[in-house]
């Protein structure tokens, strides 16, 4: 008797004696969940009110951009750049020669590439759109979104082609690049709209120039 | 006192030796980029990029970061270049003969079948090639491979750490790997109706350790990603995105079910139609290797059969654990071999030594000896290819 009622008392008391294993399984998940929810709005930094600048290269777009991580940046394109990788061969190449003219694909590449923005959604205007759709059909790894736009890859973040039509309003704490070209192509009141009544926290105006 | 050292020896010298063949096999010529599968030229990159800034490429976005976690040591550790590259895989790929080795052992309560698959799969030249190359299913594979070998044992000893184990390895193989789950539906399933008349002792563990590890795993695997600012919401659309890309996609693998003489017939024709390239054309006739098929199918058969007869849940867990992966690829426009091998390829050995064994007699034996020499050379006859280069791929080096 002395032996094995010691044993028993020396047990976990209560209905989880026995369930060490399980309960150490369920705090290693709560953890995991804690931390993985955590991680990600600890990296995310985005000013505190809305600002816009003007910038004229990649770099001073990262320079400006230092206090902001992790936002999604909405491009407005008339080019859709459906190969994601572009972004980032066109920086490097700008990287290799400073002297090259600085595209929109410079700027989003550098954005992407310093880790300011990791996500992009597109606006291609209603001209190029039917080539957007063209692109897009075929393409390994496309999905095409309830909303009608077109959702593609790019190092893992979403590329979302968006067209005008579709969508009209920016309802997050995006970044907007928009360059000369492009504001020239767009339709001026949409583009203000876009700009001034979303909840974007960074506009940049890219008034460099302009690789074609 | 004196005899520990020796009789720890005498129990492990096998496995050792096995785990020291199989790793030098595959470290010859690891170095060399002769030829190589696509995935080499970006397999290094992608796990210094994911590891050091959570970005997910530059290979495809739909695969599984957890691999690019477990290679990045191995690239401090061995150098950024091939070998620190492919040294995971030399190493993950020699471990899981050694896991072969104890699962055919325990399955079949003989040390001889063990040491058969064991060999095998040490010698086998596809198994060779894939632990040269970065691709991440090796590791995949070791970690399937190991969820199997601790189920065995939990349902020999009935341990928990067992249990614990199996989940553990099984959560690692599906955060590399999401195909692997179909091999958790198999291994849960087998272990559920095991254990159906003690569910009330066991259940909550099931649950604790199959329903809530393997997501942690994989959550774990993705922290860089996340650490980049995603937010969980984002990290679920992700996973819906890649499960809608797959759905969405053209079902080759059912259209060749429905024809069965050209399913088992034409399994690695549909590598041999691979891409143009020197690595495509190399990996195609590798992966069209006919010791690997002629060898599995009455392996295979056989264990369906005996299994099925035998009412086993063992042998019922191996045969079906190895062989779910290979469903997701039925379903899906891949590379078919290429993956699925290396999930099923232990399964094979395993039980090509279990039907070894079955034969008695010095006649028989080498009746089937002969048997699988002409199904080698014939193989390339009868599917019109042409005669495999396999040793000459195995001696060449690189993958």
């Amino acid at each position: 008797m002395g032996t094995e009622g010691l044993a028993e008392e020396t047990r976990p008391a209560g209905i989880l004696r026995g369930y060490t294993g399980a309960l150490t399984v369920v705090v290693v998940f709560a953890v995991v969940v804690i931390v993985a929810v955590a991680v990600g709005a600890l990296n995310r930094r985005l000013p505190a009110t809305r600002k816009t600048v003007t910038v004229t290269t990649a770099y001073d777009t990262a320079a400006v951009l230092k206090d902001v991580h992790g936002a999604t940046l909405v491009l407005l394109d008339s080019e859709p750049r459906i190969a994601g990788t572009e972004y980032f061969s066109e920086y490097l190449r700008h990287e290799q020669d400073p002297d090259l003219p600085v595209s929109s694909d410079t700027v989003v590449g550098g954005l992407l590439m310093s880790d300011r923005a990791r996500r992009v959604v597109m606006y291609p205007p209603k001209s190029a759109w039917g080539d957007v759709v063209k692109l897009a059909k075929g393409r390994v790894g496309s999905v095409t979104t309830a909303s009608g736009g077109y959702r593609f890859r790019l190092f893992g973040e979403a590329v979302d082609l968006v067209p005008p039509t579709v969508r009209s309003g920016v309802d997050g704490p995006y970044v907007i690049v928009v360059n000369k070209r492009l504001a020239a192509q767009y339709d001026r009141d949409w583009l203000t709209d876009i700009t001034e009544s979303s909840d974007a926290r960074l506009v940049v105006w890219l008034s460099g120039e302009v690789a074609q | 006192m004196t005899t520990r050292p020796k009789s720890w020896l005498n129990a492990w010298w096998i496995p050792l030796a096995l785990f020291g063949t199989s790793f030098l096999l595959r470290l010859f010529r690891v170095e060399s980029s002769r030829q190589w599968i696509e995935d080499t030229v970006f397999g290094g990159p992608a796990a210094n990029l994911y590891s050091l800034h959570g970005f997910i490429g530059p290979g495809p976005w739909t695969s599984q970061p957890g691999g690019s976690l477990l290679r990045y040591p191995f690239g401090l550790l061995f150098g950024n270049d091939l070998i620190g590259w492919r040294m995971a895989n030399v190493l993950f790929g020699a471990l899981t003969v050694v896991v072969v080795y104890f699962i055919a052992r325990r399955l079949f309560r003989n040390y001889w079948v063990g040491l058969a698959a064991g060999l095998l799969m040490a010698l086998e030249p596809f198994s060779i090639l894939m632990s040269r190359s970065t691709d991440e299913d090796v590791i995949a594979a070791f970690f399937a491979a190991l969820a199997i070998l601790c189920a065995l044992r939990f349902l020999d000893k009935e341990l928990e750490s067992d249990l614990a184990l199996t989940a553990i390895a099984l959560s690692a193989a599906v955060a590399i790997r999401y195909y692997m789950a179909l091999e958790w539906f198999v291994v849960v399933g087998v272990l559920v109706w095991n254990r159906r008349r003690e569910l009330r002792v066991w259940g909550i563990r099931f649950v604790a350790y199959f329903v809530l590890l393997p997501p942690a795993a994989t959550l774990l695997a993705n922290l860089p990603w996340l650490a980049r600012g995603h937010s969980l919401g984002e990290w679920v659309q992700l996973q819906a995105d890649l499960l809608r890309t797959f759905s969405s996609a053209e079902h080759p693998g059912l259209r060749d079910l429905q024809r069965p003489m050209r399913w088992i017939l034409g399994f690695p024709h549909k590598t041999i139609v691979a891409p143009a390239g020197k690595g495509s054309a190399a990996m195609s006739v590798t992966m069209s290797n006919p010791v690997v098929w002629w060898l599995m199918t009455p392996g295979a058969l056989v264990s369906a059969w005996s299994a099925v007869r035998s009412r086993d849940a063992r042998r019922a867990l191996v045969a079906g654990g190895f062989f779910a992966p290979l469903v997701f690829f039925l379903l899906v426009p891949r590379d078919v071999m290429l993956y699925s091998a290396l999930s099923i390829l232990p399964l094979g050995m395993v039980f090509v030594a279990g039907l070894l064994s079955l034969l008695r007699g010095r006649r028989r034996t080498v009746a089937l000896a002969v048997l699988l020499v002409c199904c080698v050379y014939l193989y390339p006859v009868v599917s019109f290819l042409k005669v495999p280069l396999w040793p000459y791929l195995w001696l060449a080096g690189g993958s």
